[in-house]
């Protein structure tokens, strides 16, 4: 059969004002009056780092199931939908184009991964369709990769860098050339991470990162970096793997002798803090974007009660962000008086919203949230109420001290 | 100096671990022309039982491994049994796609049963030796002895047993050994299982240096199937000899060219596989 060029031409250009058309209903999905409001959170839930995403999808679960027990938002019930990533961006792009094609979602919450929230920014930008980040906080989502649809309810690397340099350079006040060894995963938020910590130590004059390390993310046998680590002969190590990397990179240290000859500085989280226990060496430093059993307030405390009732275990950061970041959304959605993609983000661009972690609004120049970082040694030994090491003395370190100014985060957009 | 002794220490004690796993994965290849992808499922299940005998039950490690590889043993040999003995003389895709099957399913049980949360198991041996100034860490000098125990009596079966003459003689021509009077289908029972107890007694070893959790079943198998396939599939001395080039190489690499580390072990394969298709050790497949 022969297609004439006419006959091919004008079906090329209907399909093109249908495509244009579906991608134009997907940004308007969601919106419709009597229904619930369907949201999504693509993120990983299997893998090394699915513990991550459990925990924080625990938190917006028992959150929103307050919030419907409550009559929901506007009047309307809302539906949270869950996908698994794996922690692979293309993955994450697909889930993503799914919850908004097919599940028409109006607002998403980011995933585990910075790699897969760089992806996902992208899709969210395409589609016009608000994502809040409440674990990834690679800087490049709030400066190179910076998207008007993307929220940050966490700290970012570079605050998380500075705290951490700020308390190296706290604790050594006085000295000159400390040496210092990073170890941290192979991907961007990996390397931002320690570019910025070294950039920050050394202009505080303390010391100086003397050896960086960059293993896989998932890597079993750290032995090589350790081995690494020692030759370079640090005073402090700043650890920034996370997660299962963490429990074995410790174990590994451990027998190396590293906990010995250093200072380490490593994230351990409640969780992690509770699969070691005392096997956490003694003398450990620890830095947490959001640790429950640090933060004296009545309605963190309530919080916690409420979440070790509901999963038998006590949340961890990523449950306390993610519900932090779950109380804007609705705040937002309530003061925007619609459940539309469009006024969700508008709503988030500007409202103050009362949150678990305080009163916060998000930057307009980057969309991020003005959240303190927590750093201080642990206690040597279990605490009695938890059954966990804790905070023996924490330094709170401000928002204020520690992100980057406008001029700053808007430079190379 | 002593970087590059410490670097020559943990290169070996991860070749140890990388033979444990490699060597179960080529016996299985070796003797019954099986591609084993769930090979990594079974390691993963061994780092689990140790857990659960060792933290859970409170058995003494050193008494929770064998019994974490007797159970995997048997986990094997009912997969034998139930799926792999249906997909003998069948193409390697009906292989690949079966074992891949599995890799989902046990993944799928594993978190079922314990979740995402990591697990750890105490180490039994904490803490280092200081041997001339290096400091050794205990529990990986005991990983050494285990893979080189391991690695003799592999040798001295397959050399000296009649189970070793008659695994031989099913990968060399299964037809006579059953006109002998041999029942190869309960050999290849024995040999998945052996090959199984294997991978699991690589998991249950690794446990207290590392996290238990979804995912170590991947991490270890991309490592384990170079080790197999550079050694030469069915080659128990070629996987001793490239998991020892590997495990050293990675060490003496992330020293001098870090930049090569994560990707030395594709190199190797490439390289290798250029140049001998079969394997350093390896036969052109018959």
């Amino acid at each position: 059969m022969n297609i004439s060029h006419k006959s091919a031409a004008a079906a090329i250009a209907v399909a093109s004002v249908l495509a244009l058309a579906g991608c134009a209903e997907a940004g308007d999905a969601g919106q419709d009056g009597d229904g619930p409001i369907v949201i999504g959170i693509d993120t990983a839930l299997s893998g090394t780092i699915g513990a991550l995403g459990q925990q924080n999808l625990n938190a917006l679960e028992l959150y929103f199931d307050k919030v419907n027990d409550e009559g929901g938002v506007l009047g309307r019930q809302v539906e949270l939908i869950s996908v698994d990533d794996a922690a692979d961006p293309a993955t994450a792009t697909t889930n993503v184009q799914n919850l908004i094609n097919d599940n028409e979602v109006v607002s998403i919450f980011g995933p585990v991964s910075s790699a897969t929230a760089v992806a996902e920014s992208k899709v969210a930008d395409q589609y016009e369709i608000p994502v809040i980040n409440t674990i990834s906080n690679d800087i490049a989502l709030s400066t190179t990769g910076y998207s008007d649809w993307v929220f940050q309810f966490v700290p970012n690397s570079h605050m998380e860098a500075l705290a951490v340099a700020e308390y190296v350079g706290t604790s050594h006040e006085g000295s000159t050339g400390v040496r210092i060894a990073t170890i941290a995963p192979d991907y961007n938020q990996g390397h931002t991470t320690v570019e910025e910590f070294a950039e920050a130590v050394e202009a505080s004059g303390v010391g100086s990162v003397v050896d960086e390390q960059y293993p896989a993310l998932g890597t079993t046998d750290f032995s090589n970096n350790i081995a690494a680590l020692l030759a370079s002969e640090p005073d402090v190590v700043f650890a920034v793997i996370s997660g299962n990397d963490l429990v074995t990179w410790t174990k590994q240290a451990e027998s190396f002798g590293l906990f010995d000859k250093a200072e380490v500085i490593a994230p351990y989280g409640w969780n992690l803090l509770q699969v070691m226990g005392d096997q956490i060496p003694a003398g450990v430093t620890t830095y947490s974007r959001a640790p429950f059993f640090a933060i004296d307030d009545p309605e963190v405390a309530e919080f916690a009660e409420e979440y070790h009732a509901r999963y038998g275990e006590w949340p961890t950061d990523w449950s306390l962000l993610g519900y932090g970041g779950a109380q804007m959304w609705v705040q937002a959605v309530e003061a925007a008086g619609e459940a539309t993609p469009a006024a969700i983000q508008e709503a988030l661009s500007t409202i103050t919203g009362k949150t678990v972690l305080g009163d916060i609004q998000f930057r307009e120049c980057d969309h991020q949230a003005p959240l303190a970082e927590y750093v201080g040694p642990l206690t040597d030994e279990l605490d009695p109420t938890y059954g966990f090491k804790v905070f023996e003395s924490v330094t709170v370190v401000e928002a204020d001290r520690t992100m980057l100014t406008c001029e700053e985060a808007s430079a190379g957009r | 100096m002593t970087a590059v002794a410490t670097s020559l220490f943990t290169g070996i004690s991860t070749a140890a671990l990388l033979f444990l796993v490699g060597s179960g994965m080529t016996l299985i290849f070796g003797a019954m022309r099986v591609i084993n992808v769930a090979h990594g499922s079974l390691y993963m299940l061994g780092a689990y039982l140790l857990y659960e005998l060792s933290s859970t039950l409170g058995v003494p490690v050193g008494v929770a491994i064998p019994l974490a590889v007797g159970g995997v043993f048997i986990v094997s040999v009912v997969i034998e049994r139930g799926v792999m003995r249906f997909t003998y003389g069948k193409e390697h895709l009906i292989q690949l796609l079966a074992t891949y099957a599995l890799v989902l399913v046990i993944a799928d049980l594993a978190l079922i049963i314990w979740g995402t949360t990591s697990r750890s198991v105490q180490n039994p041996l904490p803490g280092s030796l200081d041997v001339l100034g290096v400091p050794l860490p205990a529990y990986r000098m005991v990983v050494i002895a285990v893979a080189v125990v391991v690695g003799l009596a592999l040798w001295l079966v397959l050399t000296r047993t009649r189970l070793g003459w008659m695994i031989r003689g099913s990968s060399e021509n299964p037809a006579t050994l059953e006109a002998m009077g041999y029942s190869v289908s309960k050999l290849n029972m024995v040999i998945f299982g052996i090959g199984g107890a294997l991978a699991g007694l690589g998991g249950a070893i690794y446990a207290p240096m590392g996290s238990v959790a979804p995912g170590i079943d991947n991490a270890i198998l991309i490592d384990a199937f170079v080790v197999a396939v550079v050694g030469g599939l069915g080659s128990i001395y070629g996987a001793a000899i490239v998991a020892l080039l590997i495990g050293v190489l990675q060490g003496v690499t992330l020293l001098v060219l870090p930049e090569l580390h994560s990707s030395l072990v594709f190199i190797i394969m490439i390289v290798t596989l250029a140049i001998r298709p079969w394997g350093l050790f390896g036969r052109p497949e018959r």
